[in-house]
């Protein structure tokens, strides 16, 4: 009953890295000023980017746009990008701000990890609709429903993670 | 957002994270070079603990905002990452750290409110999506008085963390016996935060539970304690409850009691046992926080370390065990636990009589399997409805008419074990009810505030709950209000319908509802919309309009009351696509716009966007009706039908 409108729903996901833009947009300006508190923010949040499109899309394709899906949306993109940065280079500690390098250029590098963040979105967001209301036994019961979409979300991250760096990376090298 | 009250929705709105934590855990410790060895895993599971002050700004945000929708987690993210940057370029070394995540996401959800329902109609700019850009704005302030005042914060937070760490054992034995002695309250999670997550620095890294698994040999000091008892000692407790059941109650009890001590053993979740006898033997309960704060003493001075992702059962317990310092000794000491619970809970129960589980007086109560109760002096035909509904349906229906109903209810939230509601006076909520629809407990926190303790399956129940309790199926809510009649009944005279939204009528009898087809609601009509601003029908006071916005009712000067049911089956979609225009208890005229709604979300989710006007006191046969069968209808301004007094 939501395959209709899968379009319409990551249009609306869209609307909120879009949304990232403007803010980054008014700290840039901002940092101008040479005020720190600004520079801070506007030399980061560029690399916080494809996180908020990670984010966005898994909650526009949520079929009830839960928070949920927005912590899916998140961990999914955070697993994969650490699992990714682990195979590439094992001496980088995972940090979002200093993303592993990708070829020659960082706007390279952000260039793809903008498709990758896609890519957990979507799945985050499939996930999301697929097991937002699953029943564990009763002894796992606490982890069942919602929370155990964030949950199986980090196992997809990791594989998809692993599997971009060792293969699809592989071949476009 | 107040007092306790606000507290306790803080402390639920972290299980959306914390839930997350086994699995970081999990794969972290799978990964790890002493298990499997695969360091991508290990990279992975690593990744969450090092962001897990926004996965709470995150959690916090969607737990406090008003509709727990995915644009308030996406906010408290951005205003986590302005206000953790912002403080750095500030001065470089300020390290909020978890606290950077708290606090974005406590300030998220006071604007996010506001706007969050405003200009609902469009789906690409809304009021979440102002609320969004706002509170990236509002962060800078934020910025502004964090980047001033943490570092004197920062110094305070280190002497605090100095004079903890002096404490040692001691220290630890403290936190155990406060540990559990806040359960009763739910606060526990505010003061695990701290020390599980804030507290210490390890290479780059704070708090007990974030530390140990960064490999810091000092961390587990506060989490260690917890596995003897929850491992050991509470299943120990159980077995004496079984064994004090009566004969012919024992193998019920036995079953539940298997499966609540398993969770316990487990999982380390031991709610469902301490609730068994919390309120029905709270010295008991003082004994079992008092041997928690022994075990952390003993443990400590042992120099045993051992830390958790989750909490202190097996799973985490053989996950983190070569991780551990003289980890296997937490068996032998848990041995030793099991038995003085059993033996004083076994001791206990005799002695006092203590009501626990399976010995209750014969009130026709029984427990059946996980703490279900059946009600064995309910009528059979009710049993039998029962079998063909959901168990969690059947469950938060009589929740619902115990906890007082409509009028009572405000709020409905919930957290690892229990469902956490807050009433207008929970005076009104009938306790003996709410135990015997299932409940292990009930707690009244103050006047408004109630807690029933459920299950770990409580997410279903409050699901069912809150569909329920949603004003639905107006007949009975408007069946109970007070009817001002004697205003109104004398009115004589005549008064016209008008179409409360544009589109082609539908004889009632033909929508497919029988509620309403088949007349139950009163009599009426029914209207295909073809836009979806519905208005008053008439001139009146709005006398029903629930939190889920899909139906209306207006008492008229005639006495009439004229509710318009938006489309079928949309309860369920629990306000999403509507918008008020009006509240209850507002005076309207005829025309005025009511309620907006997005017609794709209903035609997508609901079974159909048809919208049925009836009288509902139609049955009480006042009133004539001449019906109009105009065809196609203009909101406001064709007539549907006349009524008059007879």
């Amino acid at each position: 009953m939501h395959q209709d409108h899968l379009f319409k729903r990551l249009a609306a996901g869209l609307v909120y890295p879009v949304l990232a833009l403007i803010i980054y947009a008014l700290f840039l300006l901002l940092s101008l000023t040479g005020f720190g508190g600004f520079s801070g923010v506007a030399n980061t949040f560029g690399y916080f980017l494809p996180l908020i499109l990670s984010v966005g899309l898994a909650v526009g394709i949520a079929h009830d746009k839960s928070g949920a899906a927005a912590l899916a949306g998140c961990v999914g993109y955070l697993v994969f990008a650490a699992s990714f940065t682990s195979i590439v280079n094992a001496k980088l500690a995972f940090d979002v701000t200093m993303p592993v390098k990708i070829g020659a250029t960082l706007s390279g590098t952000m260039t793809f990890l903008f498709i990758c963040a896609c890519l957990t979105g979507i799945v985050a967001g499939w996930l999301y609709n697929k097991f937002y209301n699953i029943h564990l036994p009763d002894w796992l019961a606490f982890f069942g429903g919602r929370r155990f979409v964030p949950i199986i979300t980090s196992v997809y991250g990791l594989f998809l993670g692993a599997f971009i760096a060792q293969i699809v990376l592989a071949h476009i090298k | 957002m107040k007092g306790l009250g606000g507290l306790q929705r803080l402390g639920k709105s972290l299980m959306l994270p914390i839930a997350v934590l086994p699995a970081a855990g999990l794969l972290n410790r799978l990964g790890a070079s002493d298990v499997l060895k695969i360091p991508f895993i290990n990279a992975g599971g690593n990744a969450i603990f090092t962001y897990l002050a926004l996965l709470f700004a995150m959690g916090i945000a969607i737990g406090l905002s008003k509709d727990g929708n995915g644009a308030a987690a996406l906010s408290g993210a951005i205003v986590y990452f302005i206000l953790n940057f912002g403080v750095i370029g500030i001065d470089k070394n300020i390290s909020m750290g978890v606290f950077a995540g708290f606090i974005a996401g406590l300030c998220t959800p006071i604007l996010y409110n506001r706007f969050c329902d405003k200009m609902n109609d469009n789906p690409y700019f809304n009021g979440r999506h102002v609320a969004i850009l706002l509170n990236a704005v509002a962060a800078i302030i934020l910025v502004l008085i964090f980047g001033v005042i943490w570092p004197f914060i920062q110094d305070g937070l280190n002497s605090i963390n100095g004079w903890i760490v002096s404490s040692g054992a001691i220290g630890a034995a403290v936190f155990g016996f406060a540990n559990r002695m806040l359960i009763p309250t739910g606060l526990h999670h505010v003061l695990n935060t701290y020390l599980w997550f804030g507290f210490g620095k390890y290479h780059g890294v704070t708090g007990d539970i974030n530390r140990f698994f960064a490999g810091d040999p000092t961390a587990g000091t506060y989490q260690v304690g917890f596995f003897p008892i929850m491992m050991f000692g509470l299943p120990g407790a159980a077995l004496a409850m079984v064994l004090r059941a009566k004969k012919e109650k024992r193998k019920e009890t036995f079953g539940m009691m298997l499966s609540v001590a398993l969770t316990a053993f487990l999982t380390g979740i031991t709610e469902p046992i301490e609730f068994s006898f919390m309120f029905l033997a709270y010295p008991l309960y003082i004994v079992h926080a008092v041997l928690t704060g022994i075990s952390g003493l003993i443990t400590n001075l042992l120099g045993i370390k051992l830390g958790f992702s989750f909490s202190a059962g097996a799973i985490d317990f053989a996950l983190n065990y070569t991780h551990g310092t003289k980890a296997w000794e937490l068996i032998p000491i848990g041995v030793v636990f099991f038995f003085i619970y059993f033996g004083i809970f076994y001791w206990a129960i005799k002695k006092f009589d203590i009501k626990t589980p399976g010995r209750e007086d014969d009130d026709g109560l029984a427990y059946a399997g996980a703490g279900l109760f059946t009600d064995q002096a309910a009528p059979a035909g009710d049993s039998a409805a029962a079998v063909t509904k959901d168990k969690y349906q059947v469950m938060a229906e009589k929740y619902f008419s115990a906890l007082g109903g409509n009028e009572n209810l405000d709020r409905i939230d919930y957290c690892t074990t229990r469902l956490r509601i807050k009433v207008k006076d929970t005076d009104k909520v009938d306790e003996a009810s709410v135990k015997r629809a299932g409940a292990r407990g009930v707690v009244k926190i103050d006047k408004q505030n109630v807690q029933i303790i459920v299950g770990t399956d409580v997410e279903f129940v409050a699901d069912h709950l809150k569909a329920i309790a949603s004003p639905q199926a107006a007949g009975t809510i408007t069946q109970t209000q007070p009817r001002p009649t004697e205003e109104h009944g004398t009115a004589s005279g005549s008064e016209q319908i008008y179409a409360p939204v544009t589109g082609e009528t539908i004889p009632l009898t033909e929508v497919p509802d029988p509620v309403f087809s088949q007349g139950m609601m009163g009599e009426g009509v029914a209207v295909k919309p073809a836009n979806g601003t519905f208005v008053a029908p008439v001139a009146g006071e709005i006398v029903q309009l629930g939190e889920t916005k899909h139906a209306y009712g207006i008492l008229t000067s005639l006495g009439e009351e004229i509710l318009v049911h938006i489309g079928l089956d949309t309860v369920g979609l629990k306000g999403e696509g509507f918008t008020a225009h009006v509240k209850q208890g507002d005076h309207v005229s005829a025309g005025q716009i009511v309620i907006t709604a997005d017609l794709s979300v209903i035609r997508e989710k609901a079974k159909s966007d048809i919208t049925s006007i009836v009288v509902t006191n139609s049955m009480e046969n006042k009133f004539a009706f001449d019906w109009s069968d105009p065809g196609k209808v203009e909101a406001g301004k064709t007539i549907l039908f006349e009524s008059r007094v007879k």
